[in-house]
This record gives C-alpha cells, structure tokens and sequence, in this order.
C-alpha cells in the first residue's frame, strides 16, 4: 500500500465498510423489510407533496368528517384534510429527523472518537461529560431548553442535539479505544501522519459499520423525541408535521369527540418508520455479531444429533 | 467500597452539572423571557420580597450583583427547598406543587417499571434459551416493532379505545375524585384502577427494550464455556438457565437500567399528561404552556434526583450481583 | 506411570467405533473427525495427539455429546461399559438411571456399594441414549476438565457452590452438611486450602482455578475423566504440579484418562496409550514408550521432533512443513501426503487404514502405506525418516 495516500486508502475501506453494510442490509429478510419501509417514507417525503392538490392548512367546511373518497384519512376539527397534512408533514419530519440525526452523529463522532483515541486526561474529561449528559433525563432537559428559545423547528432540532449525543459517542469511545493499538494505527503513527488525519481517515472508516447502526437508531430518537417535543407545543405549531398533528388533535380533544383518524395517522407513520429503523439494526446486530445470528436448520437424513 | 464511592462522587458531580445547567440556561436565552414572567407575576397578586428575590436568582433577572455571587445565593436557596412560587398553582411554592405530584408519578412509575422489567426479562431469558424456535422467530420481530411505538401515541390510542370506546377503564384522574384521598381500601383500590391503563401503556412500550435486551446478553452469555461445563455437569435445564446463564446476562441488563431509566421517564411524563393522570408530568404540562419557568426547571431538578437516586440504588444492587466489583477481598 | 495392557474387553471401558462429526456450514461441510475408532479400558491414561485442528477436541467433545451447532454427528456408535464390580464403586452413593442396552430400564435406591445395573459389561451408546439419561450419565461416569478454568467457571457462584451443585443434582440423598463435607474433602484433595470454599474464581490463582476444576470433576467419581489441554494455559511450574496431581489422583481414584494436548512431551511421561491425530483421523496408536522409541508415521516422527530436548546432541530444527489441510477439502488419499517427505504415488490415491505395525502386536497401530503388509519394500527406519525431513526442510531453504 505504499504510495497509496491516506485519503484513498481511507475512501477504499469506507466504501468497503459501507458496501458491508449494504451486503447486512440485503442479506435478511427482516432488515430488507425494514429498508423498504424506510425507502418507502424517503420516497414520500421527497416527492409525496408534489401530488397534493388540497393545501393542508385550507379549512373547510367539512368539518370533522370521517375517512371517504372525497378526504382519504377525513378532516380535522377545522376541516383539513388529514391525509394531505399526513403526506406533507412527512417531509417536514424526516428532513428535520434526518438532519437533526446527522448532527447529533457528528458531535458523537467527534468527542467518541477524540476521547477514545486521546485517552488520558482529555478522556477523563470528555468520559465525565458524555456520562453526565447520558444520566441526565434527557427530555426534560430537552423541555427546559425549548421553552426558554423561540419556538421552532431550529429550536426543537438545537435542543435534540444537545441532549442526544451522548449515547453515540459512548458507543464509539468504546470501539476506538480498542482500535487504538491496532497495527494499522501505529504505522500511521509511525509513518508521521497529522493525529486529527489518524483520527478521521485511518479509524473512522473502520468503524463505518458501527457508524451505520449509530446513526440509524439515533435518527429514530430523533425522530421520537421532536414528535414529543412538538406534542407538549414547543415546535412550530403553524407548520404541519407530525408532531404538530398530536399537539392540535389533543388540544383539541380530539380524544373525546371521537376523531381517531387525526392522531392515529401520524403515529402510525412514526411507529411503522420506526419498526423499519428497528428492523434495520436488528439485522445490522446480527451481522456484527454472529452469535446473534440465526443457524439455518440443515435438515439431512439420518442425522444424529451432536447436542443433548 | 471503593467502587461505590466512586460512583457516588460521579452522581454528586452531575447533580452539580444539573444545578448550574438550571442556573444558566435562563441566563442564556435571547430575550430574557423570564422578565415577562415576572412582570406577570405582579399582576397575579403580591408576592414577598424574599420569594421575588428567589425567584430572580433562579430565572436569571435582574442580575444584581457579580454571576458567582448569585450562583452561591442559588445553591443556599435549593438546599433550603427554595425553589421559587409556582405561576400555574398561585400562589403555591413549587416544591410543594411537585411534592404533592410526585407521589403519584413515582407510584406508577414503580409499579410499570416492576411489571415491564419482570416480564421482559423473563420473557428475554426463555427467547434466548429456545433461539431459532418459532416462539423466538415470530416474538422478536413483534417486540421490535412494539419498541418503536412512541409512548404517547400508544398512550392516546389506548385511551381512545379502551377508555371512550369501550369503557373499560377510566382515562383520567389518578383516583375517583369523589373519594377522600387516603389509605382507605377504597382509596387504593380506586388508585389501582385508574393506574391500570397508564401503566398498561408504559409496560407496553417500555417491555421491548428490556426484552431485547435480555435476549441479547443471554444469546452471548449462552456461548461462554462455563454453560457448556454446566451441561457436562448433568444439571437440570432449569438450573443451567437461571443459576448459570440468567444470572450473568442479568449484569449487563442492571447496567443498561441505569441508562433507559431517564428515558422511561420520559415516556412516562408524556403518558401521565395523555392521561391527565395527577402527576408530574400533567403539571410539566402546565408549566410549557403557562410559560412557568420556576416550577419547569424546578421539576427538571428533581425529576433528575430522582432518576440519579435510583441509578446508585442499581449500583449497589450491581455490586450485590457481581462479586467480582467487591475487590475488597484479595485472593 | 502405571502400564495396563487392556486386551480383554472386560476391562474396556469405552469402545469409539467409527466416529463422524461434521460441522456443517454455509461455505462448505468441515469433517472435523472422521472413522475414528478407539478403545479406552478401565484405568488407563489415553494421550491424543494433534496440531490445532486436528479434531481432538471435536471428538472429546462428542464422547460426551456437548458439541453446540453446527457440529452434527453423524456417524458412528461411542460404546459406554458401566461399572462392572461392586469393588470399583470407591464410595459411591449410586442413583443413576441408566438402561442396559436391551433398553429396559432399571433402576435401584440407594445402596452403598450396589452396582447400579444388574448385568455386567453391559454397553450402551451414549449417542442413543435420551437426555434424561445422558444427563444421568454425565459427570457420574464421564466428567471434562476444560481447558481455561476461569472461562470454565461460573464467575459469580462461589467455587465451593460449583462442587455442591453437582451434587445436589445427582445424589439427592446427600444433606447439605455432607455436601459441604464432600467439597471440602475434595478440595483437599487436590490440594486447596478448606477456607477457599466460598471463594470466587476471580479470587484464586491459575493454578488454584485448575485444581479447583479438577476437584470438580472427582465429585461423583467418574470412570473417566477428559482432559481438554488442561495446563496449556498455566506456565511451567504450575504444568508440573497440576501433572504430578493427576498422576497421583489416577493413582488412588483409578479412573481412565483421555487426555488431550498438543504438546507431546506430556504425554510421554504421561499416558499410556498414544493415538495422534492428523485432519480428523487417528493416524498412529500405540503405547507410549513404543511411540517415543519408534514413530512410525511419518507425521508422529515430525511432531516428536518439533521440540527440542534438554539434553543430546545439537540437531537441526526441522518441524513439518506446510500446514493443516482446509477440512472442507481434505487431500484425496492420505491427507498428510502433500507435507510427507516419505511420500510415494499410492499415497495421493488410495486412504490407508489405520492397521497393525507388525502381525504379533495387535496393539501398535499406524495408518500409513509404507507399512502394507503386503509391500515388499522395508518399513523406514528411524534414520531414514530424520534424513528424509532433513533433506525437505535442505531443499525449502532456498
């Protein structure tokens, strides 16, 4: 590999992580359930809106009307169309979710991957930081900030940040620790690479699978998180988004009147993204650690069984 | 010993983490909305000079004085149990508003977490211990997917469906309003009754994660060689997977507790307010919309005692599991 | 070292005859032990032999049906002969369960002394028997000594727990006062402190952990006791002692040994019988003594000369060349040929059985075509097979 530079080398093993995810991905039946599912609200969030005739926010007269051919999912209290707030919220809360959940990896990253790789005095530092944001309550935490910055998307994504890194960087202190003395490392040390380049293009490319499964459960917290943030009220209440949808039907009482398919949409779309996320990482698990996985039963004639 | 201690230190630093993050927080937002609260609190009617002063030490306004001096002020005034007058509930102290509502929070909350961790964990060991069965290979993917529920929206389904629709348990209230509050046998049975759908919810949605879990470290614990020398041993099923494998998957599951436990808590206040179940959550609920600062951060501070409170309980329940963390004896 | 012809098969213990196990994977079946057969009699140490992968672990570990998914076996009957004299009982309270081969079953209350099935020598084959009485038969008659105590051992019971469990599980008629007993009695034994009873793994030493799994292991007193590779993980030092007290222990106890290691030298001092193993089959048998003086495949010939001896002349390190065949894919023919510098043509072509050295010692076994009886050619020497390796490892220094 002489001659080849960092960033190459570095490219080289985070495409071959990455096509090993790929290879996780599509190798179960489960996770490949679940990336359809996810695929599937991508696909909405991007292109669903442009097939909206009825404006979300429009109110009309049909007011508290139930599913028909004329409102798919019905009407609110107000009589928007839910079905349209449903397809538009999608891609306010999974651009938001997926944005939020990009930074919140970032900062984990960025502190798992300095504090593992440093150790000493900045890992004692950085450890009692991350363990002291990990055993703080996060959404009340999350509920004091909001309420103290103007109400918004910016605001519910900030707080999220603040709150959720630490599971991610914890993970990843871990696994770099134990990267730390392995080979590939000390030639890098030794050939006199920059530390922040070691850091980034040597060991985080190793760890893009860890990375992956991170990213992917901290997008559903994100996920979950904003959507209770935005239920209590501390979201943008005039835009539609899946939260907003809780907060406007409860406030509503839309409960006690009667009008299920309000609330009942948006957090089937959260629970079914979710289970698909959930799925996902299942199978990711599975792959990173083999004991999980399931032994195909080989069914030969005549077979004595080996164990009691 | 020196385990706990260490632990106990750690805890006593995030306490800290948690009084100055209170302390700077309101300093540090655009606009200083407190003032407005204050000035609303004048209109409400008098306040004492002594509990205005509090209140402005806590809320960041008016800063008389040097920052460090107020700091100090701030920590004398919590150990005092000075935590300002609440807005939503006038003029109580918001200690009092949180002592009273606490009480039922923690009563649900204990009796959730009890169910949701006894099931999932019981349940995870006999997934684990029949891997690949089909018990195992149609439950895991119909937990996985519970577990991504969110706690609210389940909360308002259930709600909705066996409260309105059919009527089977009430969906409001911790206790009917009509009896007298107190440890008569009508009370707490009333109590149960209406704590019956909240805790459902919270099982329900909190039973996944421990389930999981459990599963997992069982699946690992189950590879080691000291199963496999339990088995040559000629023991009974049973006691291989309790006494030998169930008890060493349980550590890293009392370890994971500490950590889901904020995050129960969380899901739990969300549930209390979908309930308008008398507990802290429903009067969290109240502070957001009232924009009542003092009794918002004033619940963020206990709420976090109490969760860092049952993080040590769990370590020295850690402790009591696993001989090896007692380095006291030597060999 | 006790020498102990078993040739009548009223002293056999154990008959291994045609052993399979596969482990069947997603990229290909691995036959990790294949047409093993073997005689194990009451009171002898049985050494097995082999590199890493060999397959000696995989087949201890199917004498006792422990192997875990995706092992399978899948051939072959291991033949168990229970406890024929009531003399051989040494203070066992006997409660097993165990059917004659006829499968009717039988069973006795507790009697001191009392063999526990009417009929001796009779077999059963432990690969048919129902759990219930597997789990009978384990530990009762067959007991493993693992190879890394501390990962053997339960990390939160206490060492004391250990030995009364199996207890508990077996002689049921036994209070805990001489349970407790039992295990300090055992404990002493095999030389650990009393008040060690209650401590955990973690608290003791290595060696301390070994004995204590050895102690383990003589609880019900066992027929026979398998060693996995008991002391590779222990230095020197303690190897010798944990040695000296299975030879003493065997002394007292008489139980039969099959001992596995690759470390040959042990087993020289050790065992009496030798059997080494290459790509799952046995490939030489024979008493130790013969084997040292007189190797006769040519891969016991390079494994006794891959370390080197204290005292002698200077001589050439030569060791094997190459390495273990991949068990997907075992060479045709005699799966040592591609690393033998003995080798001819018939060897790439047809398997030598595993058959007698010479027509009047039925006891000495090789599997190797250079000792046909029927080739005309003499069987090498000792000082053929030393230039034969020396001239390989000449010609693979370029």
């Amino acid at each position: 590999m002489i001659g080849v530079s960092t960033s190459v080398r570095a490219s080289m093993r985070t495409y071959e992580g990455l096509r090993r995810v790929w290879g996780a991905l599509t190798l179960n039946r489960k996770v490949t359930a679940g990336s359809c599912i996810v695929a599937f609200f991508l696909l909405v969030a991007i292109f669903g809106p442009l097939f909206i005739r009825q404006d979300p926010n429009t109110f009309t007269s049909a007011v508290s009307a139930p599913p028909s051919a004329a409102h798919w999912l019905g009407t609110t209290l107000t009589g928007q169309d839910v079905f349209a707030q449903i397809v538009v919220g999608t891609r306010s809360s999974i651009f938001w979710g997926l944005g939020t959940g990009l930074a919140v990896m970032v900062v984990s990253i960025v502190v798992g991957l300095v504090s593992g790789y440093f150790g000493g005095a900045v890992d004692e530092v950085f450890s009692l930081i991350t363990n002291v944001f990990l055993v703080i309550p996060a959404l009340p935490l999350a509920i004091v900030l909001a309420s103290y910055f103007p109400r918004g998307e910016l605001t519910v994504a900030l707080v999220i940040t603040v709150t959720g890194w630490a599971w991610g960087a914890r993970v990843l202190r871990a696994q770099t620790l134990s990267m730390r003395n392995r080979d590939f490392v000390t030639a890098a040390r030794a050939s006199g690479e920059k530390t922040w380049r070691i850091i980034f293009f040597e060991i985080l490319p190793n760890e893009i699978s860890l990375v992956a499964a991170n990213f992917v459960s901290t997008t559903l917290n994100v996920i979950l998180a904003a959507a209770a943030l935005e239920f209590i009220g501390l979201g943008n209440n005039s835009t539609v988004s899946w939260g907003t949808m809780f907060y406007w039907s409860y406030n509503s009482d839309a409960l006690i009147i009667g009008l299920w398919w309000w609330f009942v949409p948006p957090g089937l779309c959260i629970a079914l993204l979710g289970a698909g996320f959930a799925l996902i990482n299942f199978g990711i698990d599975e792959f990173a650690d083999p004991r999980l996985r399931r032994e195909r039963p080989v069914i030969a004639a005549k077979l004595k069984k080996a164990v009691a | 010993m020196r385990h706990l201690i260490r632990r106990l230190s750690f805890y006593v630093i995030a306490v800290w983490a948690s009084i100055t993050l209170n302390f700077f927080i309101p300093r540090l937002a655009p606009g200083n909305p407190a003032e407005a609260l204050l000035a609303r609190f004048e209109q409400r009617g008098s306040v004492s000079p002594s509990a205005l002063h509090a209140l402005e030490i806590a809320l960041g306004v008016n800063n008389q004085g040097p920052i460090w001096q107020q700091y100090f002020q701030y920590f004398i005034n919590l150990f005092h149990g000075n935590l300002g007058i609440s807005f939503s509930y006038y003029p109580e102290p918001v200690i009092d508003v949180i002592a009273q509502n606490i009480q039922w929070t923690l009563f649900l909350g204990t009796i959730s977490v009890i169910i949701s961790c006894t099931v999932g964990f019981l349940l995870g060991i006999v997934m684990a211990w029949k891997r690949g069965s089909r018990l195992d290979s149609t439950l895991t993917p119909a937990v996985t997917f519970l577990s991504a529920i969110p706690y609210f929206w389940l909360a308002l389904i259930v709600v909705y469906f066996f409260g309105f629709v059919l009527n089977w348990f009430p969906f409001s209230d911790g206790y009917d309003t009509s009896l007298y509050p107190g440890l008569s046998p009508d009370f707490i049975l009333s109590a149960l009754y209406h704590a019956i759908l909240p805790a459902f919810t919270i099982v329900v949605s909190s039973l996944a994660g421990w389930l999981l879990s459990m599963r997992n470290t069982m699946v690992t614990t189950l590879s080691e060689d000291y199963i496999l020398m339990a088995q040559a041993k000629g023991l009974s099923e049973r006691r291989v997977m309790l006494a030998y494998a169930a008890r060493n998957a349980l550590l890293p599951n009392v370890t994971n507790f500490t950590l889901a436990l904020g995050f129960i808590v969380g899901g739990q206040l969300l549930t209390e307010i979908v309930f308008s179940y008398p507990g802290i959550g429903y009067s969290l609920l109240q502070a957001v919309q009232n924009s009542d600062y003092a009794l918002l951060q004033g619940i963020f501070l206990i709420i976090t005692l109490a969760v860092l409170s049952a993080n040590f309980l769990t370590d020295l329940l850690y402790a009591a599991l696993d001989p090896r963390v007692r380095v006291e004896r030597s060999a | 070292m006790v020498s102990n012809k078993q040739s009548n098969s009223a002293s056999t213990l154990l008959d291994v005859r045609h052993l399979h196990v596969d482990y069947l994977a997603a990229n290909g079946t691995v036959h990790a032990v294949t047409d093993v057969s073997f005689m194990l009699g009451r009171g002898e140490i049985l050494g097995l032999a082999g590199e890493s992968g060999s397959g000696k672990s995989t087949l201890a570990y199917a004498i006792t049906r422990l192997l875990r998914p995706p092992a399978m076996i899948t051939g072959g009957e291991i033949l168990y002969y229970q406890r024929a004299h009531p003399a051989d009982a040494v203070s066992r309270i006997s409660f097993s369960r165990l059917p004659s081969s006829n499968g009717t079953h039988k069973q006795s209350p507790n009697q001191s002394g009392e063999p526990p099935v009417a009929g001796t020598g009779q077999a059963v084959d432990i690969l048919q028997v129902s759990p219930t009485q597997l789990r009978a038969l384990r530990w009762n008659d067959l007991a493993i000594v693992f190879q890394s105590a501390m990962n053997a051992l339960n990390p939160v019971m206490s060492v004391g727990a250990q030995i009364m469990d199996v207890l508990r599980a077996h002689r049921p008629d036994m209070n805990p006062d001489s349970r407790r007993q039992r295990a300090l009695d055992l404990l002493r034994l095999v030389g650990i402190a009393p008040d060690r009873l209650r401590s955990y793994p973690h608290e003791l030493s290595g060696g301390m952990r070994q004995r204590a799994i050895i102690a383990i292991a003589l609880a019900l007193s066992p027929e026979i006791i398998i060693m996995d590779e008991p002391t590779t993980a222990l230095d020197v030092v303690v190897q010798r002692e944990i040695l000296t007290e299975i030879v003493h222990l065997r002394e007292t106890l008489n139980f039969s040994v099959i001992f596995i290691t690759h470390d040959l030298s042990l087993l020289l001092e050790l065992a009496d019988n030798i059997a080494i193993m290459y790509a799952g089959r046995i490939v030489e048998k024979a008493a130790g003594q013969e084997l040292y003086r007189r190797p006769r495949h040519p891969y016991s010939y390079g494994l006794l000369n891959s370390f080197p001896a204290l005292h002698g002349p200077r001589r050439k390190m030569s060791g094997i060349p190459g390495s273990p065949p991949d068990l997907r894919a075992v060479p045709t023919g005699c799966a040592f040929h591609p690393r033998c510098p003995l080798a001819f043509a018939a060897c790439s072509v047809d398997l030598p059985p595993l058959r007698p050295v010479t027509t009047e010692d039925s006891e000495q076994v090789v599997a190797c075509h250079l000792y046909h009886p029927a080739s005309a050619a003499e069987p090498p020497t000792i000082a053929d097979m030393a230039a034969k390796y020396e001239a390989l490892a000449e010609g693979s220094k370029v």
